[in-house]
């Protein structure tokens, strides 16, 4: 669990509440950083015949509109900044929590997402884009949302009140999941490593016996890397979909 | 599990931080250099269409040109086909006029020949007449001393080769 503990770097209090420099912070700025870097080796002089890099930054700006264009059509344009920014956080800082910088005395990775207090507001940035888009652009008809096409109107007391439960569900789930997916990630992992240690410990044909948790650790970790992808995915493609929700209310 | 139990003491902190670098993100990295990105798929996409499109374009026009030179070729084909028939026949019939002439010729002097000839037969049959008389009367006047006259002679020759 202790890979999960916040410990502050530098401590910054503003006006009564604790803004202080933190691993956490350290790691968000490390994923910026990252972000930044990919960025602009890929785009630094973009040529028609693209090099590796540049292959991968616009594969990933393609996947985001076509991910977009398929859910939410050709509107859908005008969110893939929101979209990348979210999906490329999320890869991002659920790649660099599974870095091995323990190999440096004193480091310890930390995965910025498997935080819930980060999650939350993750989630609360998607939730809080589709509200203003809907409300936004359809104004009080937004909330014909609730009311599904096709029902016959005496179901409308059960159907509505459904509907918007399972609408204001969204960003709870939103976070959840993903907190969830990588802290359960992350301690599976330290339990396997932990096994390892154990077993090494314990000597003789125990210690051999290790091998066993070592292999089962290196799936485990192949496994936990697609998790991270997944996770970004469904963040993102979820967004998408609400916002479909929001631009072409049914 | 630190995730809840520090979440009161840290949430100031990671609210903000988040925002701040959430926001650079979005602003800074996805706002700023996104359209960018799409301008290069976009034109790349665009220029490949045009390519394509001009490609096209150009295999049509080929297309065409092969056609007309294709019908060209049928024509002259066809042209020379009937140049060298009407030559052929022109041909056949001049050396079918000269044959026949050439033929009539040999048939005329084949004709005059024949007729020299049986006028040269019958001229040396008369004279092969008159020498055989004339031998017969020989042969009689040495066999008897008796003197014949030519026209019993020639009766005589008449009665035999009768």
């Amino acid at each position: 669990m202790a890979q999960f503990e916040i410990h502050t770097i530098a401590d910054i209090t503003v006006g009564g509440y604790d803004l202080s420099f933190t691993n956490s912070t350290l790691f968000m700025l490390v994923t910026l950083a990252a972000i930044w870097v990919f960025m602009v080796g890929g785009m630094r002089n973009p040529t028609l015949v693209p090099g590796r890099w540049q292959v991968a930054v616009e594969s990933v700006y393609t996947f985001v509109a076509g991910m977009l264009s398929q859910t939410v059509g050709a509107e859908g344009k005008r969110f893939i900044p929101l979209i990348f920014s979210l999906f490329m956080f999320i890869i991002t800082a659920n790649m660099l929590g599974l870095l091995p910088v323990g190999f440096i005395p004193g480091a310890h990775a930390f995965t910025v997402t498997s935080h819930l207090s980060v999650t939350a507001v993750l989630a609360i940035i998607s939730f809080g884009t589709v509200l203003a888009v809907g409300f936004a652009r359809h104004g009080l008809h937004f909330l014909a949302l609730f009311v599904p096409h096709g029902v016959p109107w005496w179901m409308m007391p059960l159907i509505v009140p459904v509907e918007f439960v399972s609408f204001m569900i969204r960003p709870f789930s939103l976070a959840l999941r993903l907190f969830v997916a990588m802290t359960a990630g992350h301690i599976l992992l330290k339990v396997l490593a932990g096994f390892i240690v154990s077993m090494g410990n314990a000597g003789g044909v125990l210690a051999l016996g290790g091998v066993l948790p070592l292999a089962l650790l290196v799936g485990i970790s192949a496994l936990e890397m697609l998790v991270c992808a997944i996770q970004a995915y469904v963040f993102a493609i979820l967004t998408s979909v609400y916002l479909n929700d929001a631009v072409n209310l049914h | 599990m630190p995730q809840l139990e520090q979440l009161a003491s840290t949430y100031a902190s990671q609210l903000f931080w988040l925002l701040i670098t959430f926001g650079i993100l979005y602003f800074g990295i996805a706002r700023a250099m996104l359209p960018k990105v799409g301008k290069v798929v976009e034109g790349r996409q665009a220029k490949i269409a045009a390519d394509i499109a001009s490609a096209e374009a150009a295999t049509r026009v080929a297309r065409e040109a092969e056609d007309v030179s294709g019908e060209g070729l049928r024509k002259a084909r066809a042209e020379a086909f009937g140049l060298t028939a009407a030559a052929k026949a022109t041909a056949a019939a001049d050396v079918a006029a000269q044959l026949k002439v050439v033929d009539d010729q040999l048939a005329a002097q084949a004709a005059e020949a024949e007729a020299r000839l049986a006028a040269a037969k019958a001229a040396s049959l008369t004279e092969l007449d008159g020498i055989a008389a004339e031998t017969a009367a020989a042969i009689v006047e040495k066999l008897t001393g008796l003197a014949t006259s030519p026209a019993e002679s020639a009766a005589a020759v008449a009665a035999v080769k009768a």
